[in-house]
């Protein structure tokens, strides 16, 4: 038996895709942050964290992890300032439910898909007030968060055709990178 | 049926492992409830390091901004000239009165012999990250350590307060807003002289609280910081009043927060001996520590129980 130093590497590991896709949820955090100066989106930036997360969750599961989405959430509150583990574990149920959901969900049309993307967003706008009430008795301005979820619902599609093409592109790397290895 | 178990043998540990992330979310919302200084530090150095990333991402998306806007001002440039003529005709009006109201103001001023408390310098910096959600208005701004900002020290725009510093990072500030759930500023009525409070809903208007049972706000009424606790200096402007419905009193603030790119910092000038809010929570005790010897002026306890 080798020891693991001669075995050689593990070049198919997922490991470096997963850490590449957490990353890039970290620059969506900061995308979100950067909406938010606009003055349409003053309180109210479009979620596309969740908008990936829920993507990915339903696609490619194996590809981001529970714990990277909880660390997505995380970033995200440290860099807002926000109300720490709220987002995090928002994020986290959400991903949750997507997955338990993915299998009915994969083979559906676009229209399933974005209404049950619109109930994981009010899903998500829920739990964070239900959590803001009890650790503040009281409610933030619902008009505002009423607006970020719209806006998320409504540019999902547009979302939705970015994060496709991605993923062909990528696929389509990978096959040719496979092919050239082969020939 | 074996496969089967085998199946339900292997969603164990995975069910496990999410109920412990879900667990560890919960337990950091109320460690962050808690308000301590290690997750503040930890907060404030990931951000810190992060900021740059995060005036890099912005600077495409600013530009995008400023395109819509550039464009949108050129489709209502004949209507914007005849806007602009009318208030360039209105402020040269409010010039020349003002003229009149600053040599009043000066007149009176000798008069009373007071004198303008120049313990403050500004210090102007650029708004680098604004509030992303309802849940929390805080905004990250450029400048920190480095040009000697500390907590509590005041943030405002030319029309008036936008909030306090609460985080000093090396480079980078978070500035509490004032429409923060966490926001308190102690006001005061600018014409009725009532003290109050002013106190964030993470909405565009703040609640005024804590006024006396005889005050009546005026609608519309300048309100404006009123220096008690010495953390905001006073004289501010912070909003004007807005009545709710019966005793319910609301502040409209002066800024358009949502509009806030540029800032001033009010800091302190070198060699103040006065500490920032961290100083000033050491001192503070809600009750007097010795009780018994101060309880009423001329009056000891024992002379109250008697």
């Amino acid at each position: 038996m080798s020891s693991p130093l001669e075995r050689p590497a593990e070049l198919s590991s997922p490991l470096p895709v997963q850490i590449l896709l957490a990353i890039f949820g970290c620059f969506l955090v900061l995308l979100e942050g950067a909406f938010a100066q606009w003055q349409v989106f003053f309180a109210s930036a479009p979620l596309l964290v969740l908008a990936y997360v829920f993507y990915m969750n339903l696609f490619f599961a194996n590809q981001l992890s529970i714990l990277a989405v909880f660390l997505i959430g995380l970033f995200s509150e440290l860099m807002f300032f926000d109300m720490l583990g709220m987002s995090a574990t928002a994020l986290v149920l959400s991903a949750i439910i997507t997955r338990w959901r993915s299998a009915v969900l994969i083979h559906s049309d676009f229209l399933e898909i974005w209404s049950a993307f619109s109930l994981i967003v009010l899903f998500y706008a829920s739990f964070k007030i239900s959590v803001y009430a009890i650790v503040y008795f009281s409610f933030p301005d619902l008009s505002d968060i009423f607006l970020q979820a719209g806006m998320t619902i409504l540019l999902f599609p547009v979302f939705y055709v970015l994060l496709v093409s991605a993923a062909s592109a990528g696929q389509f790397m990978a096959r040719r990178q496979m092919d050239s290895k082969i020939k | 049926m074996a496969g089967r178990t085998g199946r339900t043998r292997a969603t164990q540990p995975r069910r496990f492992y999410h109920l412990l992330i879900i667990l560890i979310g919960f337990v950091l919302i109320f460690v962050g409830k808690a308000d301590m200084l290690a997750v503040r530090t930890v907060q404030t150095s990931v951000s810190g390091i992060f900021a740059p990333l995060f005036d890099v991402v912005a600077a495409p998306v600013r530009a995008i901004e400023t395109m819509f806007e550039g464009m949108r001002t050129v489709a209502s440039l004949r209507e914007e000239t005849v806007r602009l003529r009318a208030e360039n005709e209105r402020l040269k009006r409010w010039q020349r009165r003002s003229e009149i109201l600053e040599s009043e103001n000066r007149q009176l001023r000798t008069v009373l012999g007071a004198v303008i408390p120049a313990d403050r310098q500004a210090v102007t910096a650029r708004a680098i990250a604004a509030p992303g959600s309802s849940f929390s208005h805080t905004m990250m701004i450029t400048h920190g350590r480095d040009k000697r900002i500390h907590r509590g020290d005041p943030v405002v725009t030319a029309d008036g307060l936008v909030g306090y510093i609460i985080e000093v990072g090396k480079r980078h500030s978070w500035v509490l807003m004032l429409s923060d759930v966490n926001s308190r500023i102690p006001i005061l009525l600018s014409t009725s002289s009532w003290p109050g409070l002013a106190i964030g809903q993470n909405s565009d208007m703040l609640s005024l609280s804590f006024l006396p049972l005889e005050a009546e706000p005026k609608e519309n009424e300048l309100v404006l910081t009123s220096g008690h606790g010495e953390i905001l200096p006073p004289g501010l402007p912070v909003g004007r009043v807005a009545r709710g419905g019966g005793r319910d009193f609301y502040i409209q603030p002066v800024v358009d927060l949502r509009k806030v790119a540029f800032v001033s910092i009010l800091v302190r000038p070198q060699g103040d001996g006065r500490q920032d809010i961290d100083g000033f929570a050491d001192f503070f005790t809600p009750l007097p520590e010795n009780d018994d010897k101060r309880l009423l002026e001329g009056f000891s306890p024992k002379d109250v129980l008697q």
